[in-house]
């Protein structure tokens, strides 16, 4: 499978929003699971997003993987109460296609899907954000 | 020998709410003095004009942007203001305030909201938005100003001290979320001040409030003023998320 194309500046930032805690020396690649596998905590991922929104002139407003997950699917099938449905669930997982199958739990809260990110993932995200704000080609 | 003290702003860039005021006019005085470059806010254009030509002498830069912190979009206009004029935000002081005296049974719920308005609402809107380039640059230090009232509250405070019992839970909880980004929280509690916001009060009952502080006496602006400088400098570059009495003890 093709390499994210920001993969390689979203680990140098990975690195930055670790540097505080001292986690930085971390091995970090693609399939590197953010929160279980470098620990990372809520404010990591704020950090992150303030880096890429930063450097890559984008927004990544909160919900982002959400409405990317869901996708055309309506917000009722997707999730109710707040946790995913099986299809929602489905969905997730199909997104985040490079986190292993048994770190998702059966009840996935709607407010928690970054913890299943992979590093490839965010790179991903980020890819996505950028060709979303690409002009049409005539 | 004890060192003079290092205020460390030669240069630092400071925005500073409510710089019209009594203790705001201080504290802009006090960060020029010590070489600052300034942002100075409040919502009346012409006094700040004033303010800033007060402030000439010290040959710092000097900012103004009127603003109305009520204004959702306040905060983000003041901090993009900052960073187009100076770069950068080196220290944010949450300064300005309202009131409304009231008894808790017979208080408008208008007023209540009103004074959250600006004195939570208004000041979070603001340091949230600061706190994205100051995480991003791993520096910066924000104080706000609280009261005694947050921690002894006389009768009738009820919307005063409840707005700053919320703002200095705002600056506990920030502080811990920040710390480990180079970002520090703190917050000054000024006791009766002989000035500002207070003076109507004094006018009538000056002798009766100054009784009641151990010291005997009311505060000034000017006794704020080194203190909010301390935690502005990287001489508190261990000090995070607390909150600092400064009220002849009031609240002993």
């Amino acid at each position: 499978m093709t390499e994210p194309a920001a993969l390689h500046v979203v680990v140098d930032m990975i690195r930055d929003s670790l540097g505080p805690s001292g986690r930085d020396g971390e091995k970090i690649s693609s399939d590197t699971l953010l929160f279980y596998q470098l620990a990372f905590t809520s404010m990591d991922l704020l950090d992150l997003l303030f880096r890429i929104e930063q450097h890559f002139d984008v927004s990544v407003p909160e919900g982002t993987l959400y409405s990317l997950a869901r996708g055309e699917m309506p917000d009722g099938e997707f999730a109710t109460d707040g946790v995913l449905t099986p299809a929602g669930r489905g969905r997730l997982m199909a997104l985040l296609h490079d986190t292993p199958a048994d770190v998702f739990p059966q009840r996935i809260h709607a407010g928690s899907l970054p913890r299943f990110c992979t590093v490839g993932a965010i790179a991903r995200l980020v890819d996505a954000r950028l060709a979303a704000r690409e002009p049409c080609s005539s | 020998m004890i060192p003079e003290p290092q205020w460390g702003q030669r240069d630092a860039v400071v925005v500073l709410t409510g710089a019209t005021g009594y203790l705001g006019r201080a504290l802009a005085r006090a960060f020029a003095g010590a070489g600052a470059t300034l942002l100075l806010t409040a919502r009346c254009e012409t006094t700040l004009s004033h303010v800033a030509e007060e402030l000439a002498p010290y040959g710092t830069p000097i900012h103004t942007v009127a603003a109305d912190l009520t204004d959702p979009a306040a905060g983000q206009q003041i901090v993009d203001a900052a960073l187009k004029l100076t770069g950068r935000i080196d220290a944010l002081v949450l300064n300005a305030g309202t009131l409304a005296d009231g008894l808790v049974a017979a208080l408008d719920g208008s007023d209540l909201a009103r004074v959250h308005a600006l004195n939570v609402q208004g000041a979070f809107g603001l340091l949230r938005a600061a706190l994205r380039p100051m995480i991003l640059s791993r520096r910066g230090a924000i104080i706000v100003v609280s009261s005694a009232a947050a921690r002894r509250p006389n009768v009738g405070q009820v919307a005063y001290a409840s707005s700053k019992a919320a703002l200095e839970s705002i600056v506990r909880v920030t502080a811990r979320e920040t710390a480990g980004r180079g970002v520090r929280v703190n917050g000054v509690a000024p006791g009766l001040l002989d000035g500002g916001m207070a003076a109507r009060i004094l006018d009538e009952a000056r002798d009766h409030a100054a009784a009641a502080i151990p010291m005997g006496r009311l505060g000034r602006a000017e006794e704020v003023v080194p203190v909010v400088l301390f935690l502005a400098s990287p001489m508190s570059s261990y000090v995070t998320g607390q909150i600092w009495g400064i009220d002849g003890g009031w609240t002993a």
